[in-house]
């Protein structure tokens, strides 16, 4: 039913757009600095670059709950607080994890684009983590068929997974239906970028 | 022994004494074959075309096709938990009562989609299994709850550790499609049984020996 998305999803693809992200992606490709060891030198780039566009959306989800937490969106209730200080938590692993994964396969990790986020309230914060949960959760199930290696798909299942859980943790927080789908739409790169362009300064 | 499991349906080439796959998995023959049984096969099917079939296309396709069918069998499993706690009288809350009816739709749709799939790529689709759900276990709502949670997080696990097997760009998409709501179920679930919603960064990757062992005990 989405055979399109994978071909899609092309290395040329992820380079193309992942420079629009802000410069970093070079990095992404240029790579090509493989290491000895027998993982790395057979990972392939295009699982390194969607490694890479992961890492963006993870910088982007850490530092948005990271602002949340710290009282930019003003004060938070009960729940909500521990809503940001939870994923917040998790987002900042992921990103921890992908910015020793990537190394470690053989590839160089994008640096941290410049972020900007609107002035937010807590209603429309926990709205913006609706749009940013599902995008991610969208972003890791699109790129799951292009990825070759084992350990990355396996790093990639762990993480999409958890992404899931926050979109329904956002959704629950914001008292909508937690799962509204029976399947959940996988993204194109193009379309995760339309989504989380905004907050790229 | 192998007969079992052909009756079942299951297309498995079975070059591999079941002996030797027992203890590929680290588990006695027997409780293997106990477990083989309950799940109509479809472990023998994953195990041995992991592990035994010659590359190809069409090993990749039957790998493809066991693991659907270990799935339909755990979707069979929650749709048939969640129909009994919608379809009847358990004095839930509103809210419980509107979970376990989104949840059933959700995992019948599940049970539809893959009982539609497996023979669009040329397998046979498993029987529904019986099953055994205790009344105590719609007794109250803590322990629905709790049994969904149980429930959810391992199909969450089941279909993570299953996904870097798949072969087929189609079943990958649907297999993610999926998963991402089995999470967003536990997510529910969890949040609205009072615990963390998303209580780890990374979500387990389970075995099949794993899936069994957490579902085994609603097989009757």
């Amino acid at each position: 039913m989405h055979q399109n998305l994978a071909a899609a999803q092309t290395r040329r693809g992820f380079i193309g757009k992942a420079a629009l992200l802000g410069g970093g992606a070079l990095a992404a490709t240029g790579a090509g600095v493989f290491t000895d060891s027998a993982q790395a030198a057979s990972t392939p780039k295009s699982d390194i670059a969607v490694l890479n566009f992961a890492l963006t959306l993870e910088y982007l989800e850490a530092e948005f709950y990271d602002r949340a937490r710290s009282g930019a969106f003003g004060n938070l209730n009960e729940g909500v607080q521990r809503f940001a200080e939870v994923v917040y938590s998790h987002e900042q692993t992921h990103v921890d994890t992908l910015l020793a994964t990537i190394p470690a396969l053989g590839g160089t990790p994008v640096k941290k684009p410049a972020l900007k986020f609107p002035k937010l309230t807590q209603k429309t914060f926990v709205r913006t983590a609706i749009v940013l949960e599902q995008t991610g959760v969208g972003a890791y199930g699109g790129a799951f068929p292009s990825l070759k290696s084992k350990a990355v798909k396996e790093a990639a299942l762990a993480i999409h997974s958890v992404e899931a859980r926050h979109a329904a943790y956002a959704r629950l927080v914001a008292g909508t239906l937690p799962a509204n789908v029976a399947f959940f739409s996988p993204l194109t790169s193009e379309q995760v970028l339309k989504r989380a362009a905004p907050f790229f300064a | 022994m192998t007969e079992i499991f052909i009756h079942k349906g299951i297309e498995v080439e079975t070059d591999v004494p079941v002996t030797s796959l027992a203890e590929e998995l680290g588990t006695t023959r027997d409780l293997f074959l106990k477990r083989a049984a309950i799940f109509g096969g479809s472990v023998l099917a994953v195990t041995s075309l992991g592990m035994a079939l010659p590359s190809g296309a069409k090993a990749s396709k039957k790998t493809d096709i066991a693991i659907l069918n270990f799935a339909l069998t755990l979707e069979y499993l929650e749709s048939t938990f969640y129909a009994i706690a919608a379809g009847e009288k358990h004095g839930f809350s509103p809210r419980v009562d509107r979970l376990a009816r989104v949840i059933r739709d959700h995992e019948i749709a599940h049970v539809k989609a893959l009982e539609s799939t497996i023979p669009s790529l040329g397998g046979k689709a498993v029987k529904k299994p019986k099953f055994n759900f205790s009344p105590s276990l719609y007794a109250n709502e803590t322990t629905f709850l709790q049994t969904a949670m149980a429930l959810e997080d391992t199909g969450v696990g089941a279909y993570n550790g299953a996904g870097p097997a798949l072969t087929l760009n189609p079943v990958k998409q649907a297999a993610a499609s999926i998963v991402a709501v089995e999470a967003m179920h536990a997510s529910w679930v969890r949040g609205v049984a009072g615990t963390a919603p998303a209580p780890d960064s990374f979500d387990k990757l389970l075995t099949t020996d794993e899936v069994l062992a957490a579902a085994g005990p609603f097989f009757a």
